[in-house]
This record gives C-alpha cells, structure tokens and sequence, in this order.
C-alpha cells in the first residue's frame, strides 16, 4: 500500500462491490484529522448483473442446495440493490463507530467519471483500491486535481467464507 | 347402729384397712441418679424382656409393638433400652442421591461409608470450582489457541483451494464466477467484463457454443463444491470437538486423578467419578460459555450444569458415632418415606436429584425407628407404605400419588434404598388388638408385643425402688426434692392412682404431674423442700379445678332436687353407688334405686334397659337377678313374680353391673316387705349364687356417699357397704379415714347377698335348716313365703280361680 502521510480534511473512498473495506477504511480512518473531518463514499455500481442477466441461459446456482434457476434482469436488480444497501449499511456502522460524518454517494458504472464532482480542492484525497486503474475509467481517475491513494485490497476469492 | 348390724355379724373395716398408709421414706437426692433403669422401669420386667428380644433378634417381622396407656413412659424406656445395642452394632453406612447421566430421572443411590458422605460432598463441590477454573484456562492459554488457529487455517486453505481452482479454470476458460446473496452466477467475460446478449450475439457460434459448454461443465464443478462445503465444514467441527474433549480431559483427569485414588476402596464412587468424566468432557464447552442471554428470562444458569456433579447427602452418620435411634413425633408420608421437593421456575415447577429429601426411615436405617401408632394410623398413606417398605426392605421416596398410580406428571423416581432397621411402634393396646385382628400383615411384620403394667405390687423392695424412681423424676425435672413424708404421700397417692392399695400406679405422666404441682405449691410458700402438705394440696386444688359437676350433684341431693335419702327407712328402695368418668378426674354419688314387685312370670324387667339407656352389662347384671332369685327361694314352685327395677332420677346412660346388689335387696325388700335404711348405700356386684363380687371405683363411690352425708351432717349412722373383696383396694382419703375414725361413719364389707341384705335392713337373713326352711322371722323366710305365695296366685289365676277370673 501506498501512503500518504499528510492530513486532509476530505477524504474520497471510492469503491465497489468487490471492495473490501478490511483495508480501505482504516486507510481512510487514517487520513481523516479534525473537529469537522468528513469521508466521503462513492460507491461505482457494476453493471455485470444487468449484463449477466441479459444472457438467457445465465442461471443463478444456491449456495445451499446446489440447485440452478434462470437469472433474470429483475433478480440482477435485486442483487444489485442488495450489494448497495448492504455495503451502506456496513460503512454506516462503521462511520457510527468512529464518529465521523459520512456521506454516501452511488453511481453507474457509466457514470464513474463523475467522480471529479466531488473534488473540491487539491488538499482533498481520494482513496480507492488499486484494481481500479484497471478499469475504464482509471484515465479519468489520473487527471484528478487531488491526491490519489490506491490500496491493496485482501484478495477476494468467491467462497461462502468471504461472502 | 352398731349393735344393730353386731346381731347380724357384720363387722366394720377397720380403719387401718381403709388406707394403706406408707411410712416416711429418706431418699438420698443422689441414690436416684446411680440406677435410673431400675427405678424408671419398675415392674416392666416382662416389656423391657420383650423389647430386648425384639431388637436383639436379627430376622426379618421381628419388630416391636410396643402396648401400654399413654403416659406410661413407654418412649424413654424404649430409647433407653435400644441406646446399647445401638453402641454394639455402631454408626450405619451413609447414603447419597447422585445424578443418573443416562437417565437423570433416575437418581442414583450411592453408599459411602459412615462419615464419608459429607467428605464426598464437600470434594466434589471443591472438584466443580476447579473445574470451572480449570477447564476456561485450558482453553484460553496460547497453546490451545495455537491449534484452534492451525485448524481453522487448514480449512480454510482447503476451502480457498476449492474456489480458486474453480475461479483459474473459469477465468481460463473466460468466464466470470459471480456471487450473489445467496448463490453464485457464471457469466462469460469479454475484456475482463461481463457482457450483455448484444455482446454475446455478436460472438461468432462456435464461440458462443464454446461458452455454453464451459458454463455447463463450471456448474456442475461448482454444484460439486457447494456440496463439498458442507463436509468441510463439519469434518472441521469435528476436529476442533476432538481438541476440545482432548483438552478438556486433560483439565480435568489431572483433578479427577486425585479423588480416584482417595476413594480407590469404593468401586460404586469410581464408576461414579468415571461418568462425571465422561460427562465432563463431553459438555467441556458448557464451561465456557460467556455470553450473554438474548432475553432476561432466558438467562443462562451455568450452575444447572455444575449442580449436576453435585452430590445430595440424604444420611449422614458421624463413623464413631452408635447406630441412630429416631423418634419421628410427626410420622406424616413425607416425614417417614421422604419427599421429592420442587422450585417454581418461569411458573413450572421443576426438580432433580438434588431435591430428594430423606424421611425418618431412612435417617434411622441401620437403627431403630421409634413411632406412635396412632399418630401413624392417623396420618393418610402411612400405614400402608410403612408396611411397604418393612416388606419390601427398600425405601422407595415416591409421592402418594405415584403410589396409587394418581399422578400422571412427570417427576423422578429415585432408586430404592435398600431398608435394614428395627421399627418400634408404641401405642395403646386396642389399637395393638385391632391391627391384630384386621391387618393381616400386621402379624407378620410386628412379631413382638411388650406389654407394661400398669401397676407394679406395692411390696416392701417396690415401695423402695418407687421412691427412688420418684427421687429420679424430680431430678431429671428439676424440681424441689421432696422430704421423706412427701415422699410417702406421694406413694399413697399413686396407690390411690392404681385404684388398689395393693398396687403403684406406673403412669408416669400422671407422676410427673403430681410432682410437678407439688412443687408449685411448695414453692407459693417460698420453702426449699416439698412437704407432705404440698403434695395434699396439690391433690387438693386438682380435684378442686374439676369438681364442679360434682359439686352440682351434692347441690342438687341436699336441696331434695335429686331424691336422696339418708335417714329413715324405706320399703323397696335402696342408696346405689355410681362413679361419673370425667377423663382426668372421677367421682361418685349416690343414686335411688327402687323396686317393685307384684304376681308374673318370674321376669324383672330392667326399666333402664327397656329405655334403652342401660348398657349391655347392666342388663346382664339385672337378668342375673332372676336368676339368683329362681335358685335361692322356693326352688319347688316356679317364680312366679315380676319385678321392676329402675335408677330414679337418671336421664343418663347406665352401665356397668356394680348396682346389682342393690338392685337385689331393693328387690327382697319389696317382696318380704322389710325396708332399707336410707342412712346406708351399698355397691357390689352378685352372682347366681348371691355371692358379692368386687367392683370398679370403690374408693370415689364411698367418699361420693361419704360427701352427701357430710353436707346433711356426720352422726355416725351413716355407712357404705361394699364387697370384701374391695376392701384391698381401698385408699379412701384422710378425711373420710378420719371420719371413721371418730365413729362418724362406717364402712361394711360384706361376701353374700344375706349378708349385705341384713347389713342394709338390719334383719338376719336366715340359712336354710335341715328341713331345707329358712327360720322363722328372718328376711329369707318372709322372701320365700311371699313368693309361695305368688306362684300359688299365679297357679289359682292359671286354673281360672282366681279373683281376676276371666282377667287372663
């Protein structure tokens, strides 16, 4: 992991579903100084539920009993809705605990350009896991006017333990 | 009056025969302490002999029933004579209830020997606290976190394993394995990202065959993992309850280890500790458990777990202590079998082994049982499963309602106690009768009957031994000690007690009583010693807080309101004598009885009878009548007379035949027609052969006339006639001895009817001659004649010459 020692008073964790916070919010957590700090979360969606479920012969296999069923746009959106309100609810704790002020932002994978929105000034800091500059819109990402700081996320391996 | 009955040659009891006097006798204070057994039980040689048989003998029904009236000291003599053989055969094994792990519905017996049960409770509550210590730190130290982390990572590794040969032979093959909530999608990637159908259409066939392909055969590589997962996850659960138990044996064999060798003698308690063990190690995680209860009410109660280790010691003997001699006072079913107690929880009520509780035939196994019959046959259930367990040689602690198959709740059964006791019951003997009669059993179980005395014979070594015994109780009492007259009054009234002067009364609490009260009087008057003139007033003021009926009675003669004469004579009418039984306290009176007598069949009839207020005795008493007249006067002829015979006066009931000399003479009187004198009462009873018999109460009858007379004035006419053969059983008060003394009154003894008729008419009369004839002017003669006379009325009616002619 890459660091930066010095305070900002805004920090941008920009994530998605495949983040793991284990390691993006202590970095923020560390960044972040001051009375009236506050952390910033933009969460990208990923749009391969759609896409998957566009497919008609994508099917969706229980991790219980091993049996398959058609995986169709409205279980996509399902799933979509359910990986957000849970990664919001995991950084909402996780901000109650700290006792910080969050703010949580979504947007479509389309729109993760719109990133930049949300930098104010060069003393800002963005926090991001560093799969992202394999992404489409990393280019974007690397013309911001703040400091970039990509973390090393554990590696996630697809198991009922990770989950 | 004397030389009236003098012609008749009837002599007074002489005055010293109307009470046997006891002379002072000088008790050293600690004469009494060196042979209380001799005193105490004076004249029970025949009980103490039984009551010793019955314990020493070893085989099975050889229990004792102990009979004698209440108060008669039964209980002390009993525990007295079982304290040495209890010493002999010393303290009994003690008895434990344990928890049954297999069935804890169950519990089990354990048998420790004397002493040690208390010493295996209290190691076995020492083994749970170290338990509890012991088994968290085990679990908490590095060595077997260490192992706990080497397992989870194993499994873990097994598991990644799994999923990422699964991810590199999808990513190979170019497609994405996505998770969801709650399972998994494969999706086909191009560019690294997931495509739609448009992307996918676009795809040349044999591609988007290709992909099919592999998605088919990922998912069944990935149905088989899932299924895979599972196992995993149990074989590890597994594995880490193996390192569980393993440490936890370790804990606790290294503590257990100890108690084995200590009770190494005890197969029963290590086959015990051994299950503690295994249950130990099996529920090692019970002792872990910290966390908190999601509810209040749901809290968890560690100590239900522990408490199953613990050990409930029902009996408990100290190991140099003597076998355990029990009175249980209160022989309720729970006192005597024991009880399965229970706690309300949550609104149930719940139990366990630790709940059983012990009765009093377990706390006396190994010994003696003493109980009071009444009070076991009083008390529901009792009897019945005393029997049970004397029967079955097992005290089974059950509820009544288990036992008569009533209960349909679920509760424990905990496992018979084997039963080896001698059971001595006390009680009166109707009681001992009855049982022998209806109970079947009783027999068979209760082989032995010790039977006090009463009395003891008022001998010369008795009298001494007795006012040892009275020396004894006012020590064990702690009362004033009594001087040497006392002592003899208190003698003379225990004789009085016994109703003979022959005899000592051996009811002890009727003793403790009079000794008791004497001290209390004694000590109104501020002395350091009872004196005679105590225990008199002791008498005294007892007799004086229950007279009132009586005193209403004597009220009631000398106000004429009951009819009772005592000067003058009377024709047909005669001074009975009856005793009223207050329960503590008796006393008697005089009542009238009358006869009349006219022509008949040879029938008295019994007035009382025919009311139905006579009893049974009574009425066998007055048939007699007939029969004595049939067989003494004019044996040749029928009897032709019918009789009537009646107590005036009496709105009570009437029993007993001790009237029928009275009864007799009022009845010759009314035949011959010579009168009674009312100055005299008479009390006996007679037979067929006019022989006087003795009767019951003679000494309240005589002072009840005695009493009566006194009111209306002593001149020395007055006389009570009694059987001689009560004349041993008088100990008539001081008032009324003196009384005699002085001439102011007489008492007659008498041995026939003649002899009490003349005594009461003051007429000879009369014996049969040669001629088989009663002599000329005497009572026989003119009784015989009348009733001649009558049977030739009677044969004159009979042949229809008589004045009543067509009157039959």
């Amino acid at each position: 992991m890459t660091k930066d020692t010095s305070n900002a008073r805004r920090v941008m964790l920009a994530l998605n579903e495949t983040s793991s916070l284990h390691s993006l919010w202590p970095a923020a957590m560390e960044h972040l100084s001051g009375e009236h700090a506050e952390l910033i979360t933009v969460f990208v969606r990923d749009d391969r539920w759609r896409r998957a479920a566009s497919l008609p012969f994508t099917k969706e296999v229980s991790r219980t009993s091993g049996i398959s069923i058609n995986f169709t746009l409205q279980r996509a959106e399902e799933v979509d809705r359910d990986v957000v309100t849970r990664m919001q609810g995991q950084l909402k704790q996780l901000a109650t605990d700290s006792k910080i002020r969050l703010v949580f932002e979504i947007l479509a994978e389309h729109e993760a350009t719109r990133i930049s929105e949300f930098v104010r000034s060069e003393s800002d800091l963005l926090i991001a896991p560093s799969f992202f500059k394999g992404q489409p819109f990393y280019s974007e990402l690397a013309r911001l006017n703040c400091e970039i700081l990509f973390v090393d996320a554990k590696e996630v391996t697809t198991g009922p333990e990770d989950y | 009056m004397a030389g009236t009955l003098e012609r008749t040659g009837i002599q007074p009891v002489p005055v010293t025969e109307l009470r046997t006097v006891c002379p002072p006798i000088a008790i050293e204070p600690e004469s009494g302490r060196k042979a209380p057994a001799a005193s105490t039980y004076l004249g029970q040689k025949r009980a103490i002999d039984a009551i010793r048989f019955g314990i020493g003998m070893k085989h099975d029904g050889y229990n004792v029933f102990v009979l004698g009236p209440l108060g008669s000291a039964r209980h002390s003599l009993v525990e007295e004579l079982a304290k040495e053989p209890a010493r002999a055969k010393g303290a009994p094994d003690d008895w434990c209830y344990i928890n049954n792990f297999s069935d804890p519905e169950r519990p089990r017996a354990l048998r420790l020997p004397a002493g040690k049960g208390a010493e295996f409770r209290d190691n076995m509550r020492a083994l749970i606290e170290e338990i509890q210590l012991a088994i968290p730190a085990a679990f908490e130290n590095d060595e077997y976190g260490n192992q706990l982390k080497t397992l989870e990572a194993e499994t873990q590794k097994e598991v990644e394993g799994l999923w990422r040969s699964l991810h590199e032979e999808a990513a190979q093959e170019e497609i994405a394995l996505l998770q969801t909530p709650t399972g998994y999608v494969l999706a086909p990637l191009g560019d690294g990202k997931v495509i739609d159908d448009k992307e996918f259409d676009k795809l040349p066939e044999e591609k988007r065959k290709k992909i099919k392909r592999s998605i088919k055969r990922l998912s069944e590589e990935l149905k088989a993992r899932i299924e895979t997962m599972p196992k995993l996850h149990k074989r590890h659960r597994e594995r880490v309850r193996k390192m569980d138990r393993d440490v936890t044996a370790r804990a606790v064999s290294v503590l257990l280890e100890e108690l084995k060798q200590k009770y190494q003698a005890l197969p029963a308690v290590l086959d015990y500790l051994d299950e503690v063990q295994r249950d130990i190690i099996e529920n090692g995680q019970e002792f872990r458990r910290t966390e908190e209860p999601s509810l209040p009410f749901f809290s968890y109660d560690s100590t239900a777990l522990f408490a199953s280790y613990e050990v409930n010691l029902i009996v408990s003997n100290e190991s140099d202590a003597a076998a355990p001699i029990i009175y249980e006072p209160n022989p309720s079913y729970p006192n005597l079998i024991g009880k399965v107690e229970h706690r309300a929880e949550m609104g149930a009520l719940l139990t366990d082994f630790r709940l059983v509780r012990s009765g009093a035939l377990l706390q006396a196994n190994g010994g003696y049982l003493v109980l009071d019959v009444h009070r076991v046959l009083g008390r529901p259930f009792v009897w019945e499963a005393l029997k049970q367990a004397l029967l079955t040689k097992e005290v089974r602690i059950e509820s009544p309602a288990e036992t008569l198959g009533f209960a349909s709740t679920t509760t424990l059964k905990p496992e018979p106690i084997p039963l080896d006791l001698k059971v001595l019951l006390i009680g009166e003997r109707w009681l001992y009768f009855l049982l022998s009669m209806y109970d079947k059993e009783f027999g068979g179980l209760f082989k032995v009957a010790a039977d006090f005395d009463d009395d003891v014979e008022r001998s010369n070594n008795n009298v001494e031994a007795y006012a040892q015994l009275i020396t004894e109780r006012v020590r064990e009492i702690e009362l004033l000690p009594l001087s040497a007259a006392a002592i003899a009054r208190v003698i003379e009234q225990r004789a009085r007690h016994a109703d003979d002067s022959e005899r000592l009364s051996m009811h002890m609490r009727s003793l403790d009583d009079l000794l008791l009260q004497s001290d209390y009087w004694a000590r109104q008057r501020g002395v350091d010693q009872v004196a005679i003139e105590d225990v008199a007033e002791a008498i005294r003021q007892r007799d004086s807080r229950q007279d009132r009926m009586q005193k209403k009675i004597i009220d009631a003669i000398t106000r004429n309101t009951l009819l009772i004469d005592t000067t003058g004579e009377c024709v047909g009418q005669v001074n009975g004598l009856a005793v009223l039984d207050l329960g503590e306290y008796r006393f008697g009176h005089p009542v009238r009885i009358t006869a009349t007598t006219r022509v008949g069949k040879g029938d008295v009839v019994d007035i009382e009878r025919e009311v139905k207020l006579g009893g049974a005795i009574h009425s066998k008493g007055v048939m007699i009548l007939s029969a004595a007249l049939s067989a003494r006067y004019a044996p040749d002829v029928p009897l032709s007379l019918h009789g009537n015979v009646v107590f005036e006066q009496s709105y009570g009931g009437v029993d007993g035949d001790s009237a029928s000399v009275a009864e007799l003479c009022a009845l010759l009187s009314s035949i011959s027609g010579v009168p009674i004198r009312q100055n005299f009462a008479v009390t006996g009873s007679v037979n067929q052969f006019g022989r006087v018999q003795a009767v019951g109460g003679i000494n309240e009858k005589i002072e009840g006339f005695f009493d009566v007379c006194k009111e209306r004035g002593l001149d020395g006419s007055h006389a009570v006639v009694i059987p001689s053969d009560n004349v041993k059983h008088l100990m008539l008060t001081e008032e009324v001895v003196e009384s005699v003394h002085k001439k102011l009154f007489n008492v007659y003894a008498v041995r026939t009817i003649d002899e009490a008729i003349a005594a009461l008419t003051g007429m000879t009369a009369g014996e049969r001659d040669e001629n088989g004839e009663f002599p000329a002017n005497t009572l026989n003669r003119l009784v015989e004649d009348k009733l001649i006379q009558f049977a030739g009325r009677r044969k004159q009616f009979s042949e229809g010459t008589g004045d009543d002619k067509g009157h039959k």
